[in-house]
């Protein structure tokens, strides 16, 4: 776990370089960057709401997930109980909504695969795209990408933050097949169609690329090394000249990149930090994934409170993931057949989910999406937590991993986002509703005057009850 | 290509060829050492490798990728001032000085700077970099800084990242491809043969006008082709057809490909010399493979007169004809890249084969179907018995060609390792089977199958020509077998003959 410290004048910030060198930073810096001047903080008002995507693959254990009352006093399935009674309150949970997938060629009903149409629709709201210059290859949907941004890049459009737009983050391995040119199943986060955003694998670099150099004050060097990326805008913008509309649209981006480069060596978070704002302890990589998962959580709430971020999204395991869960193995699970260790993915298809080894999975990925709530209410912000103003969205890409269902599927909105979302948190029962309707829910909660989301099949015009 | 499946209103990929290209890691490092003039390797601080590069040089730069390469840029260009040889290198004798309009400077950004962009430099990207370094030296009362810095930012210049192939603006069209500009070619040319920038001598035949002329331009392919530096190209190749660009994220590759990444390296150097010495075929025939470190005892055999525990560094040995591992196909890092995690996938190696080096063109599994094997414990069974017992009748259409492919490969497990047999159990392993009419009893008779293939030369060929030009082969099927029949399988001729086609010379720029 991170061990929180407090920043004081005399505290010094280190951090190791690439290059090997240790930097100390001076920091009476953070206190006077902190932003204490304004007096509406006091009362929580100019405070940002964040959000955040929770991502596991392989769906939930139906038979167990389900809460058997609705409305503000939902009663606790077995497996939501493992979310943990100080979490549960904050968590909204919709069943009976089918994310209405569907072949994404509509000439060839063969070609199909739940796992690809399944993230694209719940994280994007659209349909899977085949680029054509991967036609006919080997297993189509590793040559797929998504149809549009995924919703945490529409939140960071919404929310805006002058610093670190969005985190990505990746606690196990990534999907699909290594080497294969499609994104729809490697990444959960996408700025448009064939552009992937990479997240981290790593809590120790994610760490050195928000807290020691994503704030490193400004010298004379990082100054000079901004005006440089100056120079490198102009170059770009008359090449922008000559470029057709998707390389244009490519090149833009890579330009804002430039931009929010330039303004962090040349100038000091000041005016951004919040007065709750503290910097963790360097955190190191080893552990298994239910550490790493914590210590990314603590990181996405150290940095929503500092506000560096407004938006981090967080991939626990892939969409359709092999990963064979050794924290629930070391638990006592029997995930093999024949005593060879199987991947979860495999063995649901062949063993189903009504057993002891699957319940324990589903369970564990729960607790560690609880813990992941936990890690943002135990930030404390303007006499409550970064939770009060977070909008959380834990979903998966399927509904259940033993058939590739996508009806009842698994949705969850946590957090309070600043008011916005029903405290104590309800059970909505909507049968065959649009899943995707929870994408506009929750950018409605982060924006009121949002009215759509999500293209052809999937777009939704009305939120689910779950907005105050 | 008809125009790709249905896919509703809001489908806006673009298409892979555009007109810009990223450079890939491996371009990057050779980039980067060709314009400073350096024997060191600068790794680029990549993300979670995970797409190929034919792919990821498409798909643009991300806000952390630009973290990446100014970070990378910085400590490059303070690497090189700080070394006194490097740094006269690059100065040749002069010194720079805090002036907008210093010699020095001038000097030093016009020979880097075309080096960098692959072109001359205009006045005002000339102007502009002059004027960075003269405040920069100002504000750091350190003139030498100023040039240090502009250095990095030549690195992180659009110009020198991506591959910029655009149509020469003069000769332009909105309505069909159109040729590219003559530093374009240049570029486009390097990249494919060297996997890296054009060296001074072909910018300088690019602004002769060498490359329009087809003589003139024979010549030039016969130097470049001649030159150490295509292994380089062939590498980049070899990497991608056999997926093993995947293993080479140096961030820590995620999860189980960490665990593979060290049997790359020997995937590669067999393949490259494979290929270089036995063309196509070769890939699949060969018996002469680098065994190192990583997977010495994998080759160990009683006929093979090698001690693995003696190996430290990489060797190239013949296998003798009875050793199991002919080819690059049978590599420990190919073999264990295409299975699961824990088990031997039939389907998915049959696939990879199938698709990969035949260009066979195979549909998913329709809805419902589980493509998992349901192993259920009911005794002992080989994965070729499972598999018999879980393809349906309905599914034989596709599985009848994809799986004896598969199923010639179970000798070699999830881990790329050979085996006797099959399960605990040790059930005997038969690994027969017939690839397209050919029938085959084991792994080697298979590869021989495939080196045999007539679909082979064809399909390696398309691939050459995507990487060539991000284009597909579609438009140009007739002039790409031509290119087969001339080329006979050689990669150097096939190189050659993809070079000297007309479509290697489009621009395939989105028109504005």
């Amino acid at each position: 776990m991170i061990k929180r410290r407090g920043l004081h004048r005399r505290t010094f910030l280190r951090g190791a370089l690439a290059t090997g060198a240790t930097v100390a930073v001076g920091l009476p810096l953070l206190d006077a960057m902190t932003n204490t001047s304004g007096t509406a903080l006091a009362d929580g008002t100019l405070l940002p709401k964040r959000f955040a995507v929770w991502f596991w693959g392989n769906g939930v254990q139906h038979a167990s997930w389900h809460p058997s009352t609705t409305g503000a006093d939902w009663a606790p399935s077995p497996q939501l109980a493992l979310l943990g009674d100080d979490v549960r309150p904050y968590v909204n949970v919709v069943s009976g909504a089918t994310l209405p997938i569907r072949f994404w060629s509509t000439t060839d009903e063969a070609r199909r695969n739940p796992h690809v149409e399944g993230v694209t629709g719940i994280l994007t709201g659209t349909n899977p795209v085949l680029d054509n210059a991967f036609a006919g290859q080997e297993a189509d949907w590793d040559y797929m990408t998504v149809g549009a941004e995924s919703i945490d890049q529409t939140a960071a459009r919404i929310l805006g933050n002058p610093w670190f737009p969005s985190l990505e983050m990746a606690v196990t391995e990534l999907g699909g097949t290594p080497g294969s040119a499609g994104t729809a199943i490697s990444h959960i986060a996408h700025a448009g169609p064939l552009r992937p955003l990479d997240p981290f694998l790593s809590p120790a670099a994610l760490f050195d690329h928000v807290f020691v150099r994503g704030i490193m004050p400004p010298d004379p060097r990082s100054r000079a090394r901004a005006s440089v990326l100056d120079a490198v805008r102009d170059e770009a913008r008359s090449l922008s000249g000559r470029l057709g509309p998707h390389d244009r649209i490519a090149l833009d981006a890579h330009l804002e990149g430039i931009r929010m480069l330039e303004r962090r060596l040349s100038e000091t978070p000041e005016g951004i930090l919040l007065p709750a704002c503290s910097v963790p302890a360097a955190v190191a990589d080893s552990g298994s994934a239910q550490v790493l998962a914590a210590r990314f959580a603590e990181l996405a709430a150290y940095a929503f409170a500092c506000d560096l971020t407004r938006v981090c999204s967080i991939q626990f395991s892939a969409p359709g993931s092999q990963i064979t869960y050794p924290d629930v193995v070391a638990r006592g699970a029997v995930l093999d057949t024949q005593g060879v260790a199987t991947s979860f993915h495999e063995f649901v298809h062949s063993h189903g989910d009504d057993n002891d080894a699957a319940r324990a999975v589903h369970g564990y990925l729960l607790e560690n999406f609880g813990a992941f709530v936990r890690a943002l209410a135990n930030r404390p912000e303007a006499g409550g937590s970064v939770l009060d103003r977070t909008v959380v969205l834990g979903t998966s890409e399927i509904a259940r991993g033993s058939d590739h269902d996508t009806t009842n599927f698994p949705l969850l909105l946590a957090g309070r986002g600043d008011g916005a979302l029903r405290y104590p948190g309800v059970h909505v029962r909507d049968e065959g509703a649009n899943a995707a309707r929870i994408g506009l829910t929750a950018l409605k909660a982060l924006d009121p005057s949002i009215e759509r989301w999500g293209s052809e099949q999937f777009e939704s015009t009305e939120p689910f009850d779950l907005l105050r | 290509m008809e125009p790709g499946p249905a896919r509703g209103e809001n489908a806006t990929a673009r298409p892979l060829a555009a007109g810009l290209r990223t450079l890939t890691p491996a371009q990057y490092d050779a980039s980067v050492r060709a314009v400073l003039e350096l024997d060191v390797h600068f790794p680029l601080p990549s993300v979670s490798g995970q797409t190929s590069e034919v792919a990821a040089a498409a798909s643009g730069i991300s806000d952390r990728a630009v973290v990446g390469y100014e970070r990378a840029a910085e400590e490059i260009a303070r690497a090189v001032m700080a070394d006194t040889e490097a740094r006269e290198r690059l100065l040749r004798g002069c010194e720079p000085a805090a002036r907008a309009d210093d010699a020095c400077v001038a000097s030093v950004v016009a020979r880097v700077g075309r080096r960098a962009y692959r072109r001359e430099l205009g006045p005002e990207e000339m102007a502009r970099w002059a004027s960075v370094a003269a405040r920069i030296a100002t504000e750091l009362d350190d003139p030498r800084a100023g040039l240090e810095l502009v250095l990095a930012g030549l690195l992180q210049s659009p110009s020198f990242l991506y591959r910029v192939e655009l149509a020469d603006p003069l000769h332009r069209s909105d309505v069909a491809p159109s040729a590219m500009g003559s530093d374009a070619l240049a570029t486009r040319l390097a990249y494919f043969l060297w996997d890296g920038p054009p060296d001074d001598a072909l910018l300088d035949a690019a602004r002769r006008g060498d490359l329009n002329d087809r003589a003139r331009f024979d010549a030039i392919l016969d130097r470049m082709l001649a030159d150490e530096r295509v292994r380089r190209g062939v590498r980049a190749f070899v990497s991608d057809l056999f997926s093993v660009s995947a293993l080479s994220c140096q961030d820590g590759c995620p999860g189980r490909l960490r665990d593979l990444s060290p049997l790359a390296p020997q995937v590669l150097a067999t393949a490259v010399d494979a290929l270089e010495d036995g063309g196509f075929r070769g890939l699949f025939t060969t018996r002469s493979v680098w065994i190192d470190a990583a997977t010495a005892e994998l080759y160990a055999h009683p006929d093979l007169d090698v001690d693995p525990m003696a190996i430290t560094e990489p060797v190239r040995v013949t296998l003798p004809p009875t050793h199991p591992r002919v080819g690059v196909l049978l590599t420990p890092g190919v073999m264990a890249m295409h299975a699961n995690a824990d088990r031997t996938s039939p389907a998915g190696r049959g696939l990879f084969v199938l698709t990969r080096f035949l260009c066979g063109s195979v549909d998913p599994p329709p809805p419902g179907v589980s493509t998992e094997l349901s192993i259920r414990d009911a005794g002992p069974m080989t994965t070729r018995q499972l598999v018999e017992e879980h393809v349906r009748p309905a599914c034989l259409g596709c599985h009848a060609r994809i799986d004896p492919i598969g199923l010639g490969l179970e000798h070699f497990d999830a881990h790329g390792a050979w085996r006797e047999t099959d399960t605990e159990a040790a059930l005997p392993i038969d690994a027969s089977g017939e690839l397209d009419g050919m029938a085959f009893d084991d792994a080697a008779g298979l590869s021989a199958a495939i080196a045999e293939h007539p679909e082979l030369e064809l399909c390696l060929t398309s691939h050459v020509y995507t990487r060539a030009t991000g284009g597909t082969v579609s438009h140009h099927a007739r002039e790409i077998r031509e290119v087969v029949r001339e080329a006979h399988g050689d990669m150097h001729e096939t190189m050659r003959g993809v070079a000297r086609l007309d479509a290697f010379r489009y621009a395939w720029g989105d028109p504005r």
